[in-house]
């Protein structure tokens, strides 16, 4: 009889210790993952602001980066350029007036030459900072003009672009801006880091939408690589985009190229 | 009941072996701490088959329980050294304490507990060393580990597992010498094993899962 009480007490004690720990683990296990996943919250609300506020950082540089071109841009234009062509007519005035001697011609020939120089210069950095085509004519011809310009750049590139359908409307210039130097940073990405040899533009517009299609057959990279970073110019094309609300896909694979599709829905 | 404690206890060796076969074809893959598990599991394995070779010969294998005590004390704390490397005291002290304990195992084999019985101080007190190992682990990570983290995320299911079982099971086996006078009934002494063996069972397929995700999922770098 004592020795089955005895025993009963001491199943009592083990069952009553194991329900115990057991109570103790599953308190201290739920406390650890629920401690865990209001951490994770709190660190995805800090990564969620810390991200909005780089964004933000970034739109502002942009946007003071435009700012800046065009006042660059308007001064090579209205400042330089214009007093290069004063001196140009200038130098024709004198050229009338001194009597010619070989040496004052090919001088004066010399100067010509240095100003035409510096005035295509001028205005080749002015439409690079703010193309007039873009301004005056839209994407469209923008994007033709870039196309050819830059195939002409190098003797081993060849750029298709082709748009079917006609007219295009106008957007608002901040957005033709942004798609075309997002354009821009894709045809300086092909050049430089590939080098591609072949660039397709597809440009349409489709039940009030724009889509752009761009594609190369440069070497390509892997997006999911461990450690696999984007650069700069990826950044800045992803935040030009979201700038204006844009969508915009990205297909590359080593070896295999690179594809960019953009999807512009303009505000009405 | 003494069928459903077999069948528990078999079915938590699969488990092992599965998990041992998979650490070993993953090896490149695990992280230090998970090329320890190894170890774990090995001795576990090995002395589980000694003992039931034991068992049927008809000798008495509670020698294999004292030296699985100490070997596993020994394997589990390496375990940990690794995850508290980056704590000084740890490392200062790790070999001292390592060889403390040793002793004290070692005398309780040779004074109080003889190698031909029960040695629930023994287990008794490692197994409150390794609640204590893991519990400080957690409120450690607190804060610090990242569960979306496969790497994380298998290391705590490994610690969890662990816990789980030697929380649960330290009143059987610190009452083990006591339950072998029988003072309690074959059936009460079957359940309270049958616990042990589901304990150990879920142990085993915690640590399954933790491998799958080290081996699978995880990256090798551990930090």
């Amino acid at each position: 009889m004592d020795t089955s009480i005895q025993g009963e007490e001491i199943l009592l004690l083990i069952t009553v210790g194991i329900l115990i720990m057991l109570l103790l683990v599953f308190v201290l296990i739920a406390f650890f993952l629920l401690s865990q996943r209001k951490l994770q919250q709190a660190r995805q609300k800090a990564y969620a602001i810390e991200l909005e506020q780089r964004e933000q950082r970034l739109y502002g540089t942009i946007q003071i980066q435009e700012n800046e071109r065009q006042r660059i841009a308007k001064d090579l234009h209205d400042s330089i350029g214009s007093k290069l062509n004063v001196l140009h007519l200038y130098l024709h005035r004198l050229k009338k007036q001194v009597p010619s001697t070989p040496l004052i011609s090919e001088t004066v020939q010399d100067i010509f030459e240095v100003i035409n120089t510096t005035l295509d210069t001028t205005r080749r950095i002015s439409h690079d900072l703010l193309p007039p085509t873009l301004e005056k004519f839209g994407l469209k011809a923008a994007l033709n003009e870039a196309c050819t310009q830059y195939a002409k750049s190098s003797d081993t590139l060849q750029i298709d672009f082709a748009s079917p359908h006609e007219p295009y409307p106008r957007h608002d210039k901040m957005a033709e801006l942004n798609l075309f130097r997002v354009m821009q940073e894709l045809f300086s990405n092909s050049i430089k880091h590939g080098p591609a040899t072949h660039i397709r533009v597809e440009m349409q517009y489709q039940n009030t939408k724009l889509h752009i299609y761009y594609s190369d057959n440069g070497p390509g990279f892997d997006p999911a690589a461990d450690g696999y970073k984007p650069g700069l110019g990826l950044q800045n094309i992803e935040s030009r985009m979201n700038m204006i609300g844009a969508q915009y896909a990205l297909n590359t694979a080593p070896s295999k190229g690179l594809e960019v599709q953009i999807t512009y829905q303009p505000t009405l | 009941m003494q069928e459903i404690w077999f069948g528990l206890s078999t079915a938590a060796q699969y488990c092992a072996a599965a998990s041992l076969l998979l650490l070993l074809l993953r090896f490149r893959r695990l992280s230090p701490p998970f090329k320890v598990l190894i170890w774990v599991l090995v001795n576990e394995l090995i002395t589980e088959s000694l003992a039931s070779w034991l068992f049927n010969q008809k000798i008495n294998n509670m020698p294999l329980l004292h030296l699985y005590t100490l070997v596993s004390f020994w394997i589990l704390s390496y375990f940990f050294r690794i995850l508290f490397r980056k704590k000084p005291f740890v490392r200062r002290y790790f070999w001292a304490y390592l060889g403390l304990i040793t002793a004290l195992l070692c005398a309780n084999s040779y004074w109080f507990e003889p190698i031909h019985g029960f040695n629930s101080n023994a287990k008794t007190l490692v197994q409150c060393l390794i609640i204590g190992y893991v519990v400080y682990y957690l409120f450690d990570a607190f804060g610090e580990i990242d569960l979306l983290q496969p790497n994380e995320l298998a290391i705590s299911l490994v610690n969890i597992a662990i816990l789980i079982y030697n929380a649960g099971s330290l009143f059987i086996f610190m009452f083990a010498k006591i339950l072998n006078q029988g003072l309690l009934s074959p059936e009460a002494q079957s359940g309270l094993w049958m616990v042990n063996s589901l304990l150990y069972l879920v142990f085993q397929l915690l640590l399954l899962t933790a491998i799958w995700i080290q081996a699978f999922k995880a990256k090798k770098s551990f930090s």
